[in-house]
């Protein structure tokens, strides 16, 4: 379904990506692994059209992603989130939750005067946020300022603003960094019952444990390039990703620790 | 034609003298200091008033100017714009703005509207060909030739100029390795202050001391600290000299066989050359002609 | 003293939508327009030039609105890969040479002069029948600019931009296309500051370039700030704030003995100088952005 062949990317000379081909099918959790500095967060910048790639091409179904803008590629239904929280201080947590809503009334500065389908539409908007609020344990943060939650709140936050549209494929940049165990724990029921209401999922992860619980399958990448493609269990027994690993701290693969 | 070149060179000396400092300046502390330009009329009033009130001659006035010019774009540096970027640039940019017009209001409460001029000894100028060049305007050449290169000696040779480098390059990791920041900013912010008051002066020489000297100056300063490169001098001074010669040759080249008849670009189109160099830069190369790395939104 | 009341009060209230204009960029969506005046310039030359070849004043303020929405989309296109501090110089940049423009094109603008003498839909009344319509006029358009602002920021249109303002990545992210908010907000936004402008030049019946310098953004600036950012009841707060403290020092040389030729100055300083003040010690605004609850029956 999402789909890159051969993608490249150079930074100033560096090559950050070296042929990337990968792929997510329908109803797959898959996960993306890798030391630090090896491409992650550039190929999913890449899959959402933050970055576009120098070669190769990305595919949505029948549709060419990798020239388009990013916002164009989330409302196709490809929606990511970030490393790093970034919930806006001026808002709080409902509204943040209302901004992942497409209300294409509301939206337009006609919208002013269309009412009765402005209410309509944002009503709908407003039980679906609450509903996912209550799935993400952040119901009692409603009506605070999104910005000023914990990092982890935040990251859970923006899952939910991810959700609000039911997106087909969801990437996930690091979701437990930053999470406090209990939490963690928790991500993984959420983000299987998000599996199972029809999303795809492709999860950047330091965190073995987690992606052993979650993902069907994982790939490996290491200095840009994809060196396995497994089943999460098989991976501890691929000599080349343990010892793509063993130039990294060996705390960062084995518990996600930073 | 030579006239052009001359009065390019001349207007040149001007502009590299402020739009370096704010290169350094905008590269070291990220945001645009909107009252840099301000510090040259600023320095040129100090003069004016040194020579009369105190009675002092033209160059002890122009370095006491020069060095009050200084230290009072270090104080709002420490005490105000460094305060204000802590919450945001949005603020500091704002904070600039509104030093700018308190100096432009400080300056007409003090000295008045009317165009005050700097004591030179009138004296007669050269002739090249068909062109003339005063002794000021060589004066203003020669100062120029001289301070650019002590100033990028500084910067490129000695260790405290290193340092200001690679605070500009990269500021966490200038951080890490033991550069103190703030003092870098600090001393940055003097001498560019510093050099924008010499060009007041040269420019106060060079024609009158004028209340909108600042408000003028704005356009072709930043279009060149832009079309530069933002934290890099040398790009701004080359990028001066090429809004001077567009300047002087867009206002020396008739029209007139475009439209009939005889048309210059009237002289008060002339800080809009900068712009147009500038925007121009801004579409196809926002980070700008000689600059590394872009400032895209 | 009741004239100058009811002058201060329809300047204030122009001012005051020529601020909700800027409040709409600066404070809501986070676009620094340091060339704003461009905007009010437009609507007041448009309604100049279009008195000038004896066209009615409907005609006037409709080209300014036109206009100034053209000129809005066009500064938002350039603004699409600029980031915020070149943007600002841009905008202070086009200001200024449509000043230029103005000051030079004599045969369309009339020059350093300014046009004169354009009427307005009170031209022809009594003083004091013109004044009271002009108030009236000036605090209509102020309670309309303020319910469109108002009401804008409030629904998803104004979330998008306050969320972009804030954090422009996830704003792209979920769907969001930030350029094109950009762009429509500064098409909304242009034309209140247009019809400020136009009715300023009906009510003094006068336009001139010196009305465009980069002083007046500043001047509505220092609106914004003093009254808090990003909210329209701030903004004309700021504006009747400022505009009390810059009509009322007009008193000041009839008490103290400066020079008339300084209390221009005199007053721009004190301006600067509560502009100042505000941003070091109060950035927030005498009433500062509140956070909006959402309700369900919303």
């Amino acid at each position: 379904m999402l789909v890159t062949d051969q993608v490249s990317k150079q930074f100033g000379g560096m090559t950050v990506l070296n042929r990337v081909s990968i792929s997510i099918q329908p109803g797959e959790i898959v996960g993306l692994v890798g030391p630090n500095g090896s491409g992650k967060t550039t190929l999913l910048n890449c899959l959402s059209g933050f970055l576009s790639p120098d070669e190769g091409t990305i595919r949505f179904g029948d549709i060419r992603l990798d020239r388009l803008p990013a916002w164009k590629i989330s409302r196709l239904g490809v929606r990511r989130t970030f490393q790093l929280p970034s919930q806006p201080m001026k808002m709080t947590v409902l509204e943040a939750m209302l901004c992942g809503a497409s209300l294409p009334v509301g939206a337009s500065m006609f919208g002013l005067f269309r009412p009765k389908h402005r209410q309509a539409e944002e009503r709908e908007a407003i039980r679906r946020a609450h509903e996912l609020l209550d799935m993400l344990k952040l119901s009692h943060l409603t009506h605070q300022p999104a910005g000023q939650l914990s990092g982890g709140q935040q990251k859970l936050l923006s899952i939910g603003t991810a959700l609000m549209e039911k997106p087909s494929v969801l990437l996930l940049d690091e979701p437990t960094a930053g999470v406090n165990p209990t939490l963690r724990l928790g991500l993984v029921e959420h983000l299987k019952e998000v599996h199972k209401s029809g999303t795809s999922l492709l999860i950047i992860e330091h965190d073995m444990d987690f992606i052993t619980r979650l993902c069907h399958r994982v790939y490996v990448l290491d200095r840009g390039e994809v060196i396995a493609n497994c089943h999460p269990s098989e991976l501890k027994d691929n000599p080349r990703v343990v010892e793509a690993y063993l130039g990294a701290p060996k705390t960062t693969a084995v518990t996600g620790e930073e | 034609m030579t006239q052009v070149l001359i009065d390019s060179a001349v207007r040149a000396a001007e502009l590299s003298l402020i739009a370096v400092g704010l290169s350094l300046t905008w590269g070291i502390v990220r945001f645009a200091n909107v009252a840099h330009v301000q510090y040259a009329p600023i320095a040129g009033y100090l003069t004016y008033f040194a020579t009369i009130s105190l009675g002092l001659g033209l160059l002890p006035a122009a370095i006491l100017a020069i060095a009050a010019t200084g230290l009072l774009g270090l104080g709002l540096q420490r005490w105000f714009f460094q305060r204000l970027a802590s919450s945001g640039a949005a603020s500091a940019l704002i904070g600039t703005l509104a030093v700018s017009i308190v100096i432009t209001a400080v300056i007409q409460t003090v000295a008045g509207p009317r165009p005050r001029a700097l004591a030179v000894p009138l004296t007669a100028g050269f002739t090249i060909g068909d062109a003339v060049i005063t002794r000021t305007q060589i004066l203003i050449i020669a100062i120029t030739a001289v301070t650019l290169p002590l100033f990028f000696g500084f910067l490129w040779f000695s260790r405290p100029g290193r340092a200001i480098r690679g605070v500009a390059v990269n500021p966490q990791l200038a951080e890490a390795s033991g550069i103190n920041t703030r003092r870098i900013r600090n001393l940055v912010t003097f001498i560019a202050a510093m050099l924008a008051g010499l060009g007041g002066i040269l420019l106060g020489l060079d024609t009158s001391l004028d209340l909108n000297m600042g408000a003028m100056l704005l356009l072709p300063v930043i279009a060149a600290t832009i079309t530069g490169g933002i934290g890099n001098p040398a790009g701004a001074v080359i990028a001066a000299t090429l809004i001077a010669l567009a300047e002087n040759a867009a206002l020396g080249i008739n029209f007139g066989a475009l439209v009939g008849g005889d048309a210059y670009l009237p002289v008060n189109y002339r800080p809009a050359v900068g712009f147009l160099v500038l925007i121009l830069v801004l579409l196809l190369r926002p980070e700008g002609i000689f600059g590394r790395s872009g400032r895209r939104a | 003293m009741l004239d100058f009341l009811l002058y201060l009060v329809t300047v204030a209230a122009i001012y005051g939508l020529l601020a909700i204009s800027l409040n709409l960029q600066a404070g809501v969506t986070g676009l620094l327009n340091f060339g704003h005046v461009a905007f009010f310039g437009v609507g007041a030359y448009a309604t100049g030039i279009v008195a000038l070849h004896g066209g009615h004043w409907v005609l006037g303020v409709l080209v300014g609105i036109v206009a100034a929405a053209v000129l809005g989309a066009a500064v938002g296109r350039i603004g699409r890969t600029l980031a915020a501090d070149y943007w600002a110089i841009v905008t202070l940049a086009i200001a200024e040479c449509l000043r230029l423009i103005a000051t030079n094109e004599t045969e369309l603008t009339g020059g350093a002069q300014g046009i004169g003498g354009i009427a307005g839909p009170f031209t022809g009344l009594s003083t004091t029948a013109a004044s009271i319509g002009w108030i009236v006029t000036a605090l209509g358009l102020l309670a309309a600019g303020w319910w469109l602002a108002e009401r804008l920021t409030a629904i998803q249109f104004g979330r998008v931009l306050r969320l972009l303002r804030e954090q422009p990545l996830l704003a792209e992210s979920l769907g969001h296309n930030v350029t094109g908010a950009k762009v429509r907000l500064l098409m909304i936004a242009a034309p209140i500051a247009a019809v400020g402008g136009s009715v300023y030049t009906m009510y003094i019946s006068f336009i001139g370039p010196n009305q465009l310098l980069p002083i007046e953004t500043f001047l509505i600036f220092t609106m914004l700030i003093v009254g808090g950012m990003g909210n329209t009841s701030g903004a004309i707060l700021g504006a009747l704030a400022v505009q009390l403290v810059y009509t009322g020092t007009r008193f000041i040389k009839d008490y103290l003995p400066i020079p008339a030729e300084s209390a221009g100055s005199i007053r721009l300083l004190l301006i600067g100088v509560m502009l100042t003040a505000f941003l070091m010690f109060k950035p927030s605004g005498l009433i500062p952005e509140r956070l909006r609850r959402v309700d369900a029956r919303h």
